[in-house]
């Protein structure tokens, strides 16, 4: 029986019996304000812990690189390919938008409400260094024939040069063998835009010097007879004008109205030089 | 030198709560945060008796339950059992090898951790069968197995040199 009561079980079962209660008034919270016992020792404690902190958080940082190193690999691969999924994604929601701009603006050409249009979509860019060419997904047995004109949504493309059943290759208003009429808006004045290749703005030239013409002006197509182009379309923005005294000629830069490296959609104009529609 | 003593195991606690509360606790090991208070008070028990072992184990749960949103109390009753049943070593006197005592406060963090999920279940707050369970007991244990030579080290700073007299035959 003594060994039963002796003292450090007395106090172990008066301990427990004190946990107990403190645990049972607990849950009376309403009636013994636990909480605000608790934020006292909070405030003791919080002081001398945040200073512990900064001392032992570059340790924990580490323990934490190491031991989740593994985990962290994986998850990062995860977000990785997620980022991937959601880009591409992305691109093809642009592309599509892209693309249904092209075709709503082909369906409704502006500059050639009388000339009927086979819409047609660019399958390949002509990877040359000597000709700038792009093939559409139309040939011969949709009517479509050798120096068509063929315009994208904002104006002139180029025009077709050769011809196949189902496929058509289109030169590019950029081509160094390109020439277009055109007519220089308010004087009425023709000139010839002549392609320079690549990346380069075509010069306009056989423009009488004088005049007027400003930075911007968009140039349409001549027609005049016998030119490879109706009247009317839309070809070029001048980018650069310059009147170099002494020059039989105005120096004209201009830039097709397309870019050809987001071409979409091109509709070819039933019209052929001579022919009419 | 003696009111340092005297202060000593509140300071002991007091540290091992607040390291707890650190970025230390924070830590973890397959999810599972260590224990350093159920270390101190195990280590304590083993150092210095069942007594002081329980009363220590009951100051230090009130204080860890200082922080927790469980039922005040909880932790003192874990805790002061801890605190006890890791100070039974003092039976077996003073020829207690370390490696014993290291062990017994391994066991003693176990036996806590299984006594916290009992409690929980038996308050409705816990289900002591979810397989978190066993990850706790055998980390906490394994944790606390390693890191007690230096809570043993920490005691024997504060406190001195152990008795040679075992507390049986003292009587």
């Amino acid at each position: 029986m003594s060994r039963l009561l002796e003292r450090p079980r007395v106090t172990l079962a008066a301990l427990i019996l004190l946990s107990v209660s403190l645990i049972t008034v607990n849950f009376n919270a309403t009636r013994f304000h636990i909480g605000s016992l608790k934020g006292v020792v909070a405030d003791v404690v919080d002081p001398t812990r945040s200073a512990l902190d900064s001392v032992f958080r570059p340790l924990a940082n580490a323990y934490h690189g190491v031991v989740s190193y593994p985990s962290d690999q994986h998850e990062i691969a995860l977000l990785r390919a997620r980022i991937g999924t959601l880009q591409r994604l992305h691109y093809e929601q642009v592309g599509a938008l892209n693309a249904m701009t092209q075709l709503s603006r082909i369906t409704k050409l502006p500059f050639a409400t009388t000339i009927g249009s086979i819409p047609a979509e660019v399958v390949q860019m002509t990877p040359s260094n000597l000709q700038l060419t792009f093939v559409i997904d139309r040939g011969s047995a949709d009517g479509v024939k050798v120096d068509n004109p063929v315009v994208g949504g904002a104006g002139l493309v180029g025009r077709v040069v050769q011809v196949t059943s189902h496929t058509a290759t289109v030169l590019m208003l950029t081509d160094p063998s390109s020439t277009v009429g055109v007519r220089i808006p308010k004087s009425g004045q023709v000139g010839a835009a002549v392609g320079q290749g690549a990346g380069q703005p075509l010069t306009i030239n056989l423009v009488v010097p004088g005049t007027p013409i400003r930075r911007g002006a968009v140039l349409v197509t001549s027609g005049l007879q016998g030119e490879l182009f109706p009247p009317g379309l839309p070809a070029v923005r001048v980018t650069q004008v310059a009147n170099p005294s002494g020059d039989l000629q105005e120096s004209i830069r201009a830039v097709p109205l397309v870019n050809y490296s987001e071409l979409q959609y091109v509709a070819v104009l039933k019209w052929t030089p001579g022919g009419g529609t | 030198m003696r009111w340092v003593r005297a202060l000593g195991l509140p300071l002991l606690i007091f540290t091992a709560v607040v390291v707890q509360r650190s970025g230390v606790g924070d830590l973890t090991l397959v999810g599972v945060h260590p224990d350093f208070v159920m270390m101190m008070v195990a280590a304590v028990g083993v150092y210095r008796g069942r007594e002081i072992g329980a009363l220590t184990g009951f100051f230090g749960g009130l204080l860890v339950d200082s922080f927790l949103t469980t039922p005040f109390g909880i932790s003192a009753l874990v805790l002061c059992v801890v605190g006890y049943l890791a100070g039974e070593i003092e039976r077996m006197g003073a020829t207690t090898p370390l490696a014993l005592k290291i062990l017994i406060v391994g066991a003693a963090s176990v036996v806590g951790e299984v006594l916290s999920s009992l409690v929980l279940y038996l308050l409705g707050l816990g289900n002591p069968l979810r397989a978190k369970t066993l990850d706790e007991v055998i980390i906490v244990g394994g944790i606390n197995l390693v890191l007690a030579p230096i809570a043993l080290g920490l005691c024997r700073l504060v406190f001195g040199p152990q008795e040679r007299t075992p507390m049986l035959e003292r009587r």
